[in-house]
């Protein structure tokens, strides 16, 4: 496993252990040998102060008794010894030959060090020199003042001492993990509480939005509720997600004002075809045979829906790119245009019409774009419809800041699995020669209501009819 | 009266070989027997406006000018004929299928006498170019030529 994939927490904790560790060990180790240099200072001025009262003692075996008794009571062994002893008791050992070696060449008369004997107890040695003086004199006439005579050696136990002292460190070692494990419990939680959940909560909004971005509806801004830094990563997402959909929409305009230029582009050589064509059927009809002129009736009709089509994508590409005059739309009268616009249908086919009293007004819309929704929607209803009466009913329902608005028929359905599909562009359920069309009106009718933040889907029931559902805020945006 | 319309010739500025043809079929349809000259870049245009200076060609009662063309922009064509004394009191009707607000504003400052867009629809068109002609050859009181 990877150090970058654990999670921040436990990055955190992790990083303060490694910190806690190595201050919590520096500190042991500096407080370790403060305590043992002063302990050392302990001993050392304690052997000194020994020594000096020694010296101080003139009579020699008052010296060796006190020396013994000092031991049986402090545990200090007291000696005195030199390098060529009168007494055999007060012979060297190693360490007091080599010291008393030195004291003769250089210029020290103190000397002291920590040693372990062969058993592993470790003793404070402490040496002191001594030379001859005035009062020596008395006593040894051939003595010369000033020369050393030998040395005082004090051997302090140690061994205890220092053990207690590793207690101690350990106390405070244990002391310091325990301070450790507790802090790192604190930050863990900490980390969790200010800095996962919070990231967490932000990354499922955001993956919340990028599921409806790809569904291409609405995104609404990610909550920022914070300054910090989880904040400014809302803020940054809200702003990549604005920039994102700017440069999409201006592809998206790039692409809409290219198709319009292609199509205006297209209809001209097709003025041309219709044109000639006609011509040649003006000017030449007298001289040509029933096929002649039956291919060119299919030259011409072929050219004119090229031409309605063109015509079609053009106003496609138009919606939302293209603002009309805004204002109070009122779907009653909108209707009623529509209706006007289908009578033709209407009478022949002998529909029967239903219509909900008092449609409401929509604020801030196209009544051009409103009227095509309709429009488009009734002469569907009518187009497929093989009923002797085609019905068709034109309601709405208040849904709080939006209506629901529906047109349902009675005609021949279509098979629910094709939903998505009649909503697409050019995407047509049956053959030319069935129903007529061009496969744009639907696709025209989505764009609009979509244009206008709305929802539009169908239900239907092949041979028993279908329901047109659509939602238009009650006022545009924009 | 009819030799007064009959006897007014066209000067017809377009590169399009469909148009001109359209356009032409479309002014014989209509039956006035008006010449019609017919210019396919600015700078065959140019040049037939040189001879009608010089008196080597006839006088046009009427150009019809396209914007975009080869050679020399429509514009520029514009320009010469309403610079010189004996072409600047011709009418010139600027067909052309730019929607462009500059390009209309610039044809009017420079003196053009009628702005229309060319439709795109067959039926559409064939109906401006006889409104055209009933307007700009019969309705219309051309200048005298001297």
């Amino acid at each position: 496993m990877n150090l970058r994939d654990l999670s921040i927490g436990t990055k955190l904790a992790l990083a303060l252990t490694v910190v806690i560790i190595g201050i919590s060990s520096a500190g042991s180790i500096i407080i370790f040998n403060y305590q043992k240099r002063s302990l050392d200072e302990q001993i050392l001025e304690r052997s000194r102060t020994i020594s000096e009262l020694l010296i101080q003692i003139e009579d020699h075996k008052l010296i060796s008794r006190v020396a013994s008794e000092f031991t049986e009571v402090t545990g200090y062994k007291l000696k005195q010894t030199s390098l060529e002893p009168v007494n055999p008791a007060n012979a060297p050992d190693e360490l007091e030959k080599r010291v008393m070696e030195m004291f003769k060449q250089k210029n020290t008369s103190e000397y002291y060090t920590v040693v372990t004997a062969e058993d592993g107890t470790r003793y404070f040695r402490y040496l002191r020199a001594l030379y001859t003086n005035e009062r020596c004199i008395s006593c040894h006439p051939d003595y010369q003042i000033g020369e050393l005579r030998g040395s005082v050696s004090v051997v302090a136990p140690y061994g205890d001492i220092a053990m207690a002292m590793k207690r101690n460190f350990f106390y405070i070692l244990v002391t310091l993990q325990l301070l450790t494990i507790s802090i790192l419990v604190v930050v863990y939680y900490l980390s969790r509480k200010i800095v996962s959940t919070p990231l967490k909560e932000l990354i499922k909004e955001v993956e919340g939005s990028a599921k409806e971005i790809q569904k291409g509806e609405e995104v609404e801004d990610i909550s920022v509720k914070s300054r910090d830094e989880i904040g400014m990563l809302a803020t940054a997402f809200n702003n990549l997600r604005k920039s994102l959909s700017e440069s999409f929409k201006r592809k998206n305009e790039a692409i809409e004002s290219f198709v319009y230029s292609i199509s205006h582009d297209l209809k001209a050589p097709l003025r041309s075809i219709e044109g000639f064509s006609t011509a040649l059927l003006e000017d030449y009809g007298d001289t040509l045979d029933g096929d002649a002129k039956h291919y060119l009736d299919r030259i011409i009709s072929s050219a004119r829906k090229m031409g309605v089509l063109i015509d079609e994508l053009l106003e496609y590409s138009r919606i939302g790119r293209i603002n009309l005059v805004r204002g109070d739309v009122n779907v009653a009268e909108v209707v009623a245009l529509a209706l006007e616009d289908n009578s033709y249908e209407i009478n022949k086919k002998n529909a029967k019409i239903k219509i909900a009293e008092k449609l409401p007004v929509i604020k801030n819309a196209e009544k051009q774009r409103i009227y095509q929704i309709f429009t488009n929607l009734i002469s569907n209803a009518l187009k497929y419809n093989d009923k002797e009466v085609p019905e068709i009913e034109i309601g709405y329902r208040d849904e709080g800041d939006r209506y629901l608005f529906y047109v349902k028929d009675n005609g021949i359905g279509f098979d629910m699995r094709y939903h998505d599909k009649i909503f697409d562009i050019f995407q047509r359920l049956h053959r030319e020669d069935e129903y007529e069309g061009t496969g744009v009106g639907l696709a025209m009718v989505k764009k609009i209501v979509e244009t206008y933040g709305g929802k539009i889907w169908a239900e239907s029931t092949p041979g028993e009819g279908s329901t047109f559902y659509f939602t238009l805020p009650k006022e545009v945006k924009r | 009266m009819m030799d007064r319309v009959s006897a007014i010739e066209i000067l017809l500025v377009e590169d399009s070989q469909d148009d001109v043809e359209l356009t032409l079929r479309a002014f014989k349809k209509n039956n006035l027997g008006n010449k019609i000259h017919v210019a396919r870049d600015g700078a065959e245009a140019l040049e037939f406006l040189k001879r009608v200076e010089r008196g080597d060609a006839p006088h046009p009662g009427l150009i019809l000018l396209d914007l975009k063309l080869p050679k020399v922009d429509g514009i520029e064509v514009l320009r010469y004929i309403k610079s010189r004394e004996v072409l600047r009191r011709i009418p010139v009707v600027m067909l052309t299928t730019s929607k462009n607000d500059i390009d209309i504003e610039t044809c009017y400052d420079l003196g053009a006498n009628s702005y229309i867009v060319k439709p795109i629809n067959f039926k559409d068109f064939m109906e401006t170019i006889k409104n055209i002609q009933l307007y700009w050859i019969v309705t219309n009181q051309p200048p005298v030529v001297e």
